[in-house]
């Protein structure tokens, strides 16, 4: 039985529709005009103890109202978010208990008050025993590196340490699940760093399953085995993600600057399947599966005397960036 | 018992962050002290004028008024948070963080907040009573004490059950604050002798809003004994089944629109 079921999620948002200006404002009052707005369409997966699932879209895609149907926030409009066989709906204080949630945006500690004070209440709410929260709390606090802060105002904290901080209050309860909601937005490398090395160590040590959403694309390659890219509302792929590089054909580019009398006709004659694009640099793209990497080398090296170039992979941002192109076009 | 503890740390919680901002709190102690003197003063001004209204005279007055505001003083030092759910924070969705513990939503939302400006209502409120009583030879026994006390405690109850009803709304309705405000407007009727008013408020406000009846009975008693026909013992009968109630009913239609609070879209 996977952990978490969601089962045909749909969530429609109603707006009444209204023009601009006072005296249409004026009229909205009295219509019953809605537009539907579909943030998310027959959405389903599942979810295994153990994973670490990225759920990635562009702005408005439906992630944050995928999450908070999954936490029992927001009412689905249609289908159901099941999780250890209980509808997050109808057991609300139990599903409470299981999981963590961090939205980046909203913090969840005490504002005014020392940090260590927000523990020390979440301990009782959660009801977690004096033994474990040692434990844990020790834990949390070696991993993030909390102690140096632990007793100043919240309020007074950085934007890292208050990440940090409550990234460790969602987990004081072990939970079984931990949602994260762009859980590095805004913050900088090192800091990015330090919680990315710290979700990998909770989901070893505690298997810990998690769920993102992030846009750094570098949280999804660092983080996760499998991911869920959504897009208007709809899933456009559910997999891991060596699986998608590969359907992407093992895609690498080449980068060299550009010089002055650069021709390239011999690339051309070596293999039309390579992508050219020159501007102050020259761009190959191209696929592993028609392109013998080490033959175009020797010809870079060889022919156009080359000496410095950049090799790298697709990126799972030029992934989804097709995937959304293609999504376009069917349409 | 596991809540009992759990509103203690609570409250503690929020008077540790009240007290963060130390001028901040006092200016507010202060401000509701000065806005409750001066309409003391203005009451004072106005009864001085008529040495009687329908046979109660100015201390009593007073003294009905200041119980009333400690009625109204204990209410908003405990539930203050109903307030800005009834005003911003459905609207916001910052309830949110309330939604995702493992406690009741009620208990959490009174729990996380001790109003101390209110002090600076009790302490007028407190000060007025002491200064009415000593001017006026009232019935003191064990059943007029008891009646007024529990009048007192009802009384806020009574407000905060109304305050928990509006404020509920807003799950379903986004903002309810201005209507919690007309309510809390009209409780301000039950500082004056509910005999000068019109039958329908009299009625009003003893079957409908109760306050009259938790305060203005108990408080004529002070003067002189009943005469509706009942017993002091069996008024605090009353008034408690009245209050539970009113309480249980609160409790039950918090939870039903609770069921509907929906967070926002990002």
């Amino acid at each position: 039985m996977a952990l978490i079921e969601v089962k045909n999620l749909s969530k429609t948002f109603k707006k009444p529709i209204r023009g601009n200006g006072v005296l249409s404002m004026v009229k909205t009052l009295f219509s019953r005009k809605y537009e539907n707005i579909e943030a998310v369409k027959d959405v389903s997966f599942e979810i295994e103890q153990g994973e670490i699932v990225g759920y990635i879209g562009a702005n408005g895609a439906g992630k944050s109202t995928t999450i908070k149907m999954m936490c029992g926030i927001l009412f689905p409009t249609n289908g159901e978010v099941i999780i250890d066989q209980k509808s997050v709906l109808k057991h609300r204080k139990e599903i409470n208990q299981e999981i963590g949630v961090v939205f980046g945006q909203k913090t969840q500690l005490w504002w005014d008050i020392p940090l260590i004070e927000t523990f020390k209440i979440l301990k009782s709410i959660y009801s977690v025993s004096d033994k474990d929260y040692e434990e844990r709390f020790n834990y949390l606090c070696d991993l993030l590196d909390l102690r140096s802060f632990m007793n100043q105002n919240v309020r007074s904290l950085s934007l890292g340490q208050r990440m940090r901080a409550d990234f460790a209050a969602s987990l004081i309860h072990n939970p079984k699940i931990l949602y994260l909601d762009e859980p590095t937005i805004g913050l900088d490398v090192l800091v990015k760093d330090k919680i990315r090395k710290a979700i990998k160590e909770l989901n070893h040590h505690y298997n810990t399953t998690v769920i993102l959403t992030t846009h750094d694309m570098k949280d999804i390659e660092e983080l996760c085995s499998r991911i869920i890219i959504i897009d208007k509302g709809t899933i456009l792929y559910d997999g891991s993600l060596e699986d998608i590089k590969f359907k992407f054909g093992n895609i690498k580019n080449i980068v060299f600057p550009l010089f002055e009398d650069f021709d390239e006709t011999k690339i051309k004659e070596f293999n039309k399947a390579i992508n050219i694009e020159i501007d102050d640099n020259v761009r190959l793209s191209f696929s592993l599966n028609d392109v013998d990497l080490d033959a175009l080398l020797l010809l870079l090296i060889s022919e156009y005397k080359i000496s410095d170039f950049k090799i790298f992979d697709i990126g799972i941002e030029d992934i989804t960036k097709e995937l959304y192109a293609k999504n376009e076009e069917n349409k | 018992m596991k809540y009992i503890k759990l509103y203690f740390k609570y409250a503690k919680l929020s008077i540790m962050s009240k007290l963060s901002y130390k001028s901040n709190t006092i200016i507010g102690i202060l401000a509701f002290l000065f806005t409750e003197i001066t309409s003391i003063l203005t009451l004072f001004i106005i009864v001085s004028q008529v040495p009687e209204l329908n046979g109660w005279d100015r201390y009593q007055i007073a003294l009905l008024y200041g119980i009333t505001n400690l009625a109204i003083g204990i209410d908003h030092l405990f539930t203050d948070k109903l307030w800005n759910v009834a005003y911003f924070e459905v609207r916001s969705g910052s309830m949110d963080s309330l939604f995702l513990r493992p406690l009741p939503v009620l208990f959490q939302t009174i729990a996380c907040e001790i109003q101390l400006e209110a002090l600076g209502e009790i302490l007028t409120a407190i000060f007025l009573i002491v200064f009415c009583a000593s001017n006026l030879a009232l019935i003191v026994n064990f059943s007029s004490i008891l009646l007024l006390a529990v009048g007192i405690i009802c009384a806020s109850l009574l407000i905060s059950s109304f305050k928990i009803i509006i404020a509920s709304m807003a799950f379903a309705f986004k903002r309810t604050g201005p209507f919690l405000q007309i309510i809390y407007n009209f409780a301000n009727y039950s500082k004056y002798p509910l005999n000068i008013f019109p039958k329908i408020i009299r009625f009003a406000f003893t079957f409908l809003i109760p306050l009259g009846l938790c305060i203005f009975y108990p408080v004529s008693n002070l003067f002189q004994p009943l005469d509706i026909g009942i017993s002091p013992y069996l008024l605090i009968v009353i008034i408690i089944s009245i209050t539970v109630v009113m309480l249980i009913l609160a409790v039950l239609i918090w939870n039903y629109f609770a069921k509907r609070y929906e967070s926002t879209g990002s």
